[in-house]
């Protein structure tokens, strides 16, 4: 089945009109959060202020939406409500616990985009431009280099029959290959068999969060001929939305299970902290505070994967890791999801700021996280609260770039 | 007069049309120069979030969704006095939601022109702790005011509402909570409020009278304060002649709350939940009332599906076809949680009465009826002994409640930190809610959990109609027997084909009992509701002649029900507003 016969009308409003307005996703709930200060989680509706930015109000206006009960080209608002949904996935949580599953926010959010860009609203501009760039260059920063390339290890390149295939993904392969140098540094010291490819293309993530399918299922089949061709068994990600989108979106694309296994690198290194194939031990006095990113956590479920990155940061000797307030499935979101940084960065921004002033406020000085896109997020974050706080901005840092100097990398 | 009421709202209804262009534009451009203009809006795609509330329809009996023609956020009382006087200047309705979880419409714009939403007015503003008074504007929730008392070891009597609801509008709406026995309902609590009048007069009263700055608070979204500590409040709702009353159970009609002082307490070191089950209503209603005579804590609840007691009292039905339903039901139970952890939706009516049915049995509600108890260990002692008494002495079916004795086991939950967090995760396992983190429950011994399950439970009851009222104790047999032979009248099938039950709460301790009934009706059927809706109506008007209080009628048919059954009260209200040179604020 496709992604857009599964995200049909009928199933879409099935779910908005599931949601019985309790209220109880405007905050996290109370048992999830240390304290009432940070109790808000929903970036847009708290942002934004009208209903119609959270979840229940966002229901009604989808219920609207696909019943036709208004022009859409009469509405000024509606691109900005429907965009500005980070997809955290927050709401979809508290609902979680309190509710049945058939109230599914992000669901219905990135349903509504696809409905909405088919008719013409939306996306955002800078979001377009995602989509213009991956059919042209099968990435959405228009990157026309060849992948890959920062691989200090040429060998590793379109390798045949490894173990392990490294799924780089755009923004780390492009933006953050420091991010991808510390994660083959952590295979190698494991002595992994991996390769990565020059074939690889984008996940679909960006396409996915931003309701422009067209070119989703091409990219899909390409990535799964690739990897298969590759003859490993075993696919590992360092990118939390490049995982996100393959376990959970790719096998309703393909209609099937997919023909390999899928690990995060989080999981991969306590895998190897347990059987002590990685041991971390240089000293670093570092006061950290970790951050879920939705993509690793709450979209997850129920396989979320909260505890391995925390038993990774708590096995660097002389780091303190800082409890926040709002983790795992409290987390608010560090405001760079669903194409909201690219879309409405000032706004983007704001929640990274206030984020970013949770961990200060616990008395971290390092944040930490699993996600180059929240890596993005957070530091410009740090760099709006540290301007505002005239304080020196909060480091913020992958958790494999920190494991590479916790095992004596630079 | 079931009739003619209905007539009479549609009609108002009528009158109410969608406002025209140029006047929004106009009205849209005057609020702007005073609120931000980002917080007014006049776009659809904003508007029609507003069109439903946790009844889960937009306007009860119209096949409508209603919705404001504008939306106003406001930041202070300023704002809303500015509102207020725009809205007068072109006589259009103004109405307020604060976290919109009631389940009567009445926060919903039935009669259109602009909404006001308290969301940005959300700050925590101060805690006394000598004075034992809470401050909070109005989208503060009872999950935020209770995490905000947690550390001063203090609490709120929260309502059976999800923790979401706000305390402004929950008091306002006269709130039954579970230490009503105790303490009074929800108005009993408010001990002083600053309001915005029909005028666009600020009025502050009660402990709010002489208000020290508690304006200085960031309103920067997202970012919260410490409330201040110990404003030395005396803690009375009259200082003189009081208008605190005033905007209570007007559905926002006499005045928007803005600041709200109210009563909190000393967290208890104990509290205790007894549950039972018993052979007769009549029993159970003796217990509880006996636990509302002695002033214990909590209320009771007793759950009656379809085939037992009270069907059974008015259709014949023996006890063996009781047990041969429950037998059915256990059954139905094992098909609901499939189709429950499936997480399916259920679409067909029948799949849909099995996963309810199922979930009833689970609730333990298996039993002719059940009796849920909450009392505090350290004002009223809860003789655990005596209270085994009645329940042994008066004629209990003990066959029937053998796992409601287990249950019972696992309900007395010692409130305290070596809490035994197996048997209350017991407990949760045999309610259905084996996913249910049990760790919330014992955590700060917090209230808030039971508000969440309560969520839960109204997610999973779908197409239940309330009705629920105020009723002497002893007329509690009275009211059931009204309501039964009201439902029999205009909706008989009710009475043999659907499932419904009551619960009975026994209120403000020998004062009153809450009594909610409740019918289950298949969502999807406009036949259903409309004979349900009609049913409950026409009980609602004769509940109030009779002298029951039935009081969440839809706020679209409050105006011609009180006018006719209460006309004293409505005469007042209307002096006082007319008084205060009421604008339009609806619902009047
Ligand atoms: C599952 C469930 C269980 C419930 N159980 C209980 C229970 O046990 N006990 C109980 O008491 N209630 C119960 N309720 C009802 C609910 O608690 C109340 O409706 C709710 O607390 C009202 O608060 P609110 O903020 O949601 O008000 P809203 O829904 O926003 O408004 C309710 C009414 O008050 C008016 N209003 C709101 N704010 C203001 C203001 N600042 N100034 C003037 N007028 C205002 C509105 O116009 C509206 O007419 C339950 C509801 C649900 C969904
Ligand atoms: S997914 Fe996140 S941003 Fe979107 S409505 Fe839910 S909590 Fe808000
Ligand atoms: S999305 Fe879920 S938690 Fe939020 S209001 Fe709807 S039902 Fe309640």
């Amino acid at each position: 089945m496709t992604l857009e016969e599964k995200q049909s009308r009928e199933g879409l409003l099935d779910a908005a009109l599931s949601c019985v307005h309790c209220g109880l996703c405007y905050h996290t709930l109370p048992s999830l959060t240390e304290s009432e200060r940070f109790s808000d989680t929903c970036p847009a509706g708290l942002y934004f202020g009208f209903d119609a930015y959270y979840s229940p109000g966002r229901n009604e206006l989808a219920r609207a939406i696909l019943r036709g009960e208004y022009p859409l080209k009469e509405s000024k608002a509606i691109e900005e409500i429907i965009f500005s949904c980070t997809t955290c996935g927050a709401c979809e949580a508290t609902c979680r616990y309190v509710n049945d599953t058939n109230v599914l926010p992000v669901h219905v959010t990135e349903g509504i985009r696809a409905l909405l860009v088919e008719q013409g609203v939306g996306p955002l501009p800078s979001q377009k431009k995602f989509a213009e760039s991956v059919k042209k260059v099968d990435n959405p920063y228009g990157e026309s280099s060849e992948r890959n390339m920062w691989i200090e290890d040429q060998s590793r390149r379109d390798k045949l029959e490894s173990d392990v295939f490294y799924f780089v993904g755009c923004t780390t392969g492009y933006r953050y290959q420091d991010i991808a140098k510390a994660t083959t540094t952590v295979l190698e010291t494991t002595d992994t068999d991996y390769s990565v490819s020059s074939k690889e293309i984008c996940c679909g993530s960006p396409l996915i969060r931003t309701g422009q399918l067209e070119d989703v299922e091409r990219l899909v089949r390409e990535n799964v001929k690739v990897i298969q061709e590759s003859g490993a068994k075993t696919v590992i990600f360092s990118c939390a939305g490049c995982y996100r989108t393959v376990v959970k979106d790719w096998p309703r694309i393909l209609g099937e299970d997919l023909p390999f296994e899928t690990i995060h690198v989080t999981q991969f290194m306590a895998e190897k902290m347990d059987s002590g194939e990685l041991e971390l031990n240089e000293p670093m006095d570092m006061k950290i505070a970790y951050h879920d990113p939705c993509h690793l956590g709450r979209h997850m479920f129920p396989n979320a994967v909260y505890d391995e990155p925390r038993k990774v940061i708590d096995s660097i000797p002389g780091a303190k890791r800082i409890t926040l307030d709002r983790e795992m499935d409290a987390t608010l979101c560090c405001g760079s999801g669903g194409g909201v940084k690219a879309g409405l960065p000032e706004y983007a921004e704001y929640i990274a700021k206030l984020r970013v002033s949770e961990a200060r406020n616990k008395g971290a000085d390092t944040f930490v996280t699993a996600c180059p896109f929240c890596v993005r997020g957070l530091e410009d974050g740090a760099k709006k609260e540290a301007s505002e706080s005239g304080d020196k901005p909060l480091e913020v840092i992958e958790l494999t770039e920190l494991v590479r100097r916790a095992i004596g990398g630079k | 007069m079931e009739q003619h009421v209905f007539e009479e709202s549609k009609k108002l209804l009528a009158k109410h049309e969608e406002m025209e262009e140029e006047l929004a534009a106009k009205i849209v451009s005057k609020l702007s120069s005073v609120i931000e203009p980002r917080y007014v809006s006049r776009d659809w795609a904003i508007r029609v979030a507003y069109s439903k509330d946790s009844s889960g329809s937009g306007s009860h009996d119209v096949n409508e969704y209603r919705i404001p023609d504008i939306v106003v956020l406001p930041g202070s009382a300023e704002d809303i006095v500015h509102v207020c006087k725009v809205a007068s200047e072109h006589n259009v309705p103004v109405h307020v939601m604060s976290t919109n979880v009631n389940t009567a419409a009445m926060a919903i714009a039935l009669f259109r022109g602009i909404m006001i939403d308290l969301k940005r007015m959300n700050r925590v503003l101060e805690v006394d702790r000598d004075g034992l008074t809470l401050t909070v504007e109005p989208f503060v929730s009872y999950a935020r005011a209770q995490a905000i008392l947690e550390p001063y070891n203090l609490r709120i009597n929260v309502p059976g509402a999800p923790g979401s609801a706000s305390v402004v509008g929950n008091n306002l709406y006269a709130g039954f909570k579970f230490f009503s026995g105790r303490f009074g309902y929800g108005a009993m609590e408010t001990v002083g409020l600053e309001m915005v009048l029909p005028n666009g007069e600020i009025v502050r009263t009660g402990s709010l009278v002489n208000e020290p700055d508690l304006k200085t608070k960031s309103r920067e979204p997202g970012v919260r304060n410490e409330p201040e500590l110990d404003g030395g409040r005396v803690s009375v709702q009259a200082w003189g002649p009081d208008l605190t009353g005033f905007p209570h159970q007007s559905v926002g009609g006499n005045g928007i709350v803005t600041k709200m002082c109210v009563k909190v307490y000393r967290r208890p070191e104990v509290i205790k939940i007894l549950c039972h089950g018993f052979g007769s209503i009549e029993n159970s209603v003796r217990v509880v009332t006996e636990a509302a005579e002695r002033e214990i804590g909590f209320g009771g609840l007793i759950g009656v599906p379809e085939d037992n007691a009270l069907a059974a009292q008015h259709s014949n039905k023996d006890v063996e076809r009781v047990e041969a339903t429950i037998k059915s039901k256990l059954k139905a139970l094992m098909t609901g949680i499939k189709v429950m952890t499936k997480g399916r939706k259920y679409k067909d009516r029948e799949s849909y009465q099995e996963v309810f049915k199922g979930f009833l049995a689970l609730q333990g509600i298996k039993y002719v009826n059940l009796l849920f108890l909450m009392g505090t260990e350290r004002k009223v002692k809860l003789d655990e002994k005596r209270f085994q008494d009645v329940l042994e002495n008066k004629e209990l079916n003990t066959e029937k409640i053998r796992d409601a004795t287990d249950y019972q086991k696992h309900f007395f939950w010692p409130y305290s930190p070596d809490a035994d967090p197996e048997s209350v995760y017991i407990l949760m396992k045999n309610s259905g809610m084996e996913d249910y983190r049990y760790d919330w429950l014992i955590r700060g011994g917090k209230m808030l959990e039971y508000n969440e399950i309560t969520a839960r439970l109204m997610r999973k009851k779908g197409g239940l109609l309330f009705k629920s009222g105020r009723v002497a104790p002893s007329r509690v047999q009275e009211c059931i027997d009204l309501f039964a032979t009201t439902l029999e009248e205009f909706y008989p099938e009710a009475v043999k084909e659907h499932l419904w039950g009551l619960m009975i709460l026994p209120g403000a301790g020998p004062h009153f009992a809450c009594v909610e009934f409740v019918v289950q009706i298949d969502p999807t059927s406009q036949r259903e509701k409309d004979l349900s809706s009609k049913a409950l109506r026409e009980f609602t008007i004769r509940a109030l002649n009779q002298g029951f209080y039935f009081f969440n009628h839809p706020k679209l048919e409050r105006e011609v029900l009180e006018r006719e059954t209460m006309p004293k009260l409505w005469g007042l209200t209307k002096k006082i507003r007319d008084a205060f040179g009421a604008t339009r604020l609806a619902p009047y």
